[in-house]
């Protein structure tokens, strides 16, 4: 009866929703294993002694100055929270062909004035990477079974921002299979 | 050239809840309308044609406008308690039948 999306949840908990979920862990706790993984990383020093056996990495934005200086290093596939982003940011993007992560997460975690705020900074977000043809990635940023959601839910979630039907769909499977490569 | 009719279209949402505790009617129905409200606003709820039709434990159908969809889907995403207790909202399927959302 359900129409089945293909998806990949490049940051969640695994889930037979999708067909691959990558787990993502701070640098200290990461521990090699056979599934998809990731680590978040939350400064330009911890770049320097990255994992080999990792297969995605985060990096945790926050200030422009920050954000820069991730987008410029040429080493990370994934901005996470990039907002505030500005014209300089998405255009380094698309060069180095990092992904800006739309987390479903940001939405629970905040409510109201908060959340309205998230709102504008994720579609400001989007109408740059739009621009400049920088990659997005709709994540669903679950840590427990109960926060998990499902592909529909996140394409909705990327409609409700602004995107396309093809475009929210192209952000939970194109765009996360040419960041990981292969489908393990 | 004039729209043959004025009757919008719509669309019946079969979702899932999933909760170790059980709920009535009422409570679900408040929760999703809470939700609606503060996420869409009051002028934004009445837009959608929102509606809660059947609710059986753990699953339910919603109805709404065919431009709504989207917003209806991210509203019952985002309860995540109900009288305290968590549960989760999980889609099963989209239709513009009832008839169809139980075959």
């Amino acid at each position: 009866m359900q129409r089945r999306y293909s998806a990949i949840d490049l940051r969640g908990y695994p889930s037979d929703l999708f067909t691959a979920v990558c787990s993502v862990v701070p640098v200290k706790e990461f521990h090699p294993t056979t599934t998809l993984q990731g680590i978040m990383v939350e400064s330009i020093g911890q770049l320097k002694r990255i994992p080999k056996e990792v297969d995605v990495i985060f990096a945790q934005g926050g200030s422009r100055e920050r954000n820069r200086k991730f987008l410029e290093s040429g080493k990370i596939h994934m901005l996470s929270q990039p907002y505030p982003l500005d014209s300089v940011q998405a255009r380094l993007a698309a060069q180095h062909s990092v992904g800006l992560e739309l987390c479903f997460h940001d939405m629970i975690h905040f409510s109201g004035y908060l959340r309205a705020k998230v709102l504008t900074s994720l579609r400001r977000t989007i109408s740059l990477a739009q621009k400049y043809h920088a990659p997005l990635v709709i994540t669903s940023g679950s840590t427990a079974p109960y926060e998990v959601k499902s592909p529909r839910t996140l394409v909705a979630f990327g409609r409700i921002l602004g995107l396309h039907y093809p475009e929210a769909k192209a952000a939970l499977w194109n765009v996360p299979r040419a960041i990981i490569g292969e489908v393990p | 050239m004039t729209k043959k009719t004025e009757r919008e279209k719509r669309r019946y949402i079969l979702f899932e809840l999933q909760s170790e505790e059980r709920f009535k009617r009422e409570e679900i129905v408040t929760a999703i309308w809470n939700s609606s409200l503060e996420f869409l606003g009051e002028l934004g709820v009445s837009r959608t044609s929102l509606w809660v039709h059947d609710y059986e434990p753990g699953r339910g159908i919603v109805s709404c406008n065919t431009r709504s969809i989207d917003e209806i889907i991210m509203c019952l995403s985002l309860i995540q308690k109900i009288e305290g207790k968590n549960v989760r909202i999980c889609i099963k399927g989209i239709s513009g039948t009832i008839k169809g959302l139980k075959n």
